[in-house]
């Protein structure tokens, strides 16, 4: 069987160099999906949900820049934007039309860090907006520590019942949207990973991609290579169904 | 409803400038992606290397775009001099030959604008100036000029004979490749297009993704009615 298409989300920036507004994507995103056996392309339109659907068996929301709170959007509107908190407002509403448009299509989605919260908010959930503030603990710049996962859930599977992740967030998934499940919990009581109970969606505060190849981020975390090839594999088995 | 055609929008290999992090990154501009979806297309970009063909099934067209100088080697040159040395990405251009190999073979349309004019060429054995300031004593780096196109090309019957483009190139077309022929040069001598004899692939120095209607230049003309152009290429290869 061919390889499934894997459609990631970009991040956007402002090119000094160019002078221009670009699409970035860090490479070790692609690179996790190729090891995984898919074949990714980045989605560089916000008009074309529909035909990224068409083109894609799968999707991947990835991280960089926290969740602008949007005044347009449910569940964000309540939201406080943190002193220091680089938001990206341009990322919303083009990554809420693809979520919506392969959950509806029900194609296999992961979302990563900034993702993850963004299927949360997607499904009507809600975020908190500072660890720091809200716990006095700290869960930014590279902080890693160890995560337990619910029993029976798809990391429990993967990777047992306790591992070690990075982190590089200052905002949780709060109330859970429609259909979430908290499916991994950190040591200081943090949810950490969800999954939707119905549908092929799987949501991680870490940043799996990070945790491959020669310089994996902890050292002592899993190699989440597997969890590529598991997307992958759930992309195929969708695309065989239907 | 017809049927949208997909563009493999090939992009850079670029560090981020976002949080300072200098991760290796893939980028591409928005104005391309941009002025392909104005004109009715569908545009996606390829990731990764060594999956050129599967990108090629996916798209009816490739974009081979700007920025970024080719590494000499791959015309069998050495660098003018070190500054030259610094602007080059491998990787890239692994990716946009690879890609240009496959959509060639392919039989589908290609348009390359800046460096993608110049992969073009370099592919079907040309080469190019490093240095246009210093080989040709020109320079045009973000200024406008006039350009004649040749009877009959598609630039002409696109734009007329003489119209104003814009200009952001330090490097340009040398010897041009097998199969390609010049189709507009400026005042100057240097080359501003090219298109393949035979083959429905196309490059042009400037870079119209600039110059859409937005853009108010006097005697610039409206370049979106290249890019469909192009995609109406993409449409009829089918």
């Amino acid at each position: 069987m061919s390889k499934p298409i894997v459609v990631i989300s970009a991040a956007q920036e402002y090119s000094v160099g160019a002078l221009a507004e670009r699409y970035v994507l860090n490479k070790n995103y692609a690179g996790g999906v190729l090891a995984g056996g898919g074949v990714p392309i980045l989605a560089v339109d916000p008009t074309s949900p529909a035909e990224y659907v068409a083109l894609g068996d799968g999707l991947i929301l990835t991280g960089a820049w926290p969740v602008h709170p949007d005044p347009t959007i449910p569940g964000i509107f309540n939201m406080r934007e943190e002193k220091g908190a680089f938001t990206s407002r341009l990322r919303n509403p083009e990554e809420l039309d693809l979520f919506r448009a392969f959950r509806d299509a029900g194609k296999p989605i992961l979302g990563i860090c900034r993702g993850h919260q963004y299927i949360n908010i997607g499904q009507g959930g809600n975020l908190n907006t500072g660890i720091a503030r809200s716990y006095g603990r700290e869960h930014r710049e590279g902080f890693f520590h160890p995560v337990k996962t619910e029993p029976g859930s798809i990391l429990a599977k993967l990777y047992g019942e306790e591992f070690f992740v990075n982190s590089h967030h200052n905002f949780h998934i709060d109330r859970l949207g429609e259909g979430i499940k908290v499916t991994a919990w950190s040591a200081d009581g943090l949810p950490e990973a969800l999954e939707h109970e119905s549908l092929p969606i799987i949501g991680l505060q870490w940043h799996p991609e990070r945790m491959r190849g020669d310089h994996p981020h902890p050292p002592k975390g899993p190699d989440m290579t597997s969890l590529f090839a598991f997307l992958v594999e759930w992309c195929l088995q969708i695309k065989g169904v239907k | 409803m017809s049927r949208k055609p997909v563009i493999c929008v090939a992009g850079e290999h670029d560090y981020a400038i976002q949080a300072m992090s200098y991760n290796p990154v893939y980028a591409i501009n928005k104005a391309f992606t941009q002025a392909i979806a104005r004109a009715g297309g569908v545009p996606f970009t390829p990731l990764g290397v060594n999956l050129e063909e599967r990108y090629c099934d996916l798209a009816d067209g490739l974009l081979l775009t700007g920025n970024q100088h080719i590494h000499p080697g791959r015309y069998g040159s050495t660098f003018l001099n070190d500054e030259l040395a610094k602007g080059v990405n491998p990787w890239r251009d692994y990716s946009d030959f690879d890609l240009l190999a496959a959509f060639m073979y392919a039989g589908k349309p290609i348009l390359g604008i800046g460096r993608g004019m110049q992969v073009i060429n370099v592919a079907l054995g040309g080469n190019l100036f490093q240095s246009l300031e210093y080989e040709r004593k020109i320079h045009n780096v973000a200024s406008y000029h006039p350009v004649e196109a040749s009877a009959g090309s598609f630039l002409e019957q696109l734009f007329g004979g003489h119209f104003r483009v814009n200009s952001f190139h330090r490097q340009g077309v040398n010897v041009v490749g097998n199969g390609l022929e010049v189709v507009a040069q400026t005042p100057d001598g240097i080359i501003e297009a090219i298109a393949h004899q035979s083959s429905p692939i196309y490059g042009v120095q400037f870079r119209p993704e600039l110059l859409d209607d937005t853009v108010t230049q006097r005697e610039v003309p409206d370049m979106g009615l290249l890019f469909s152009f192009f995609l109406g290429k993409c449409l009829a290869a089918h």
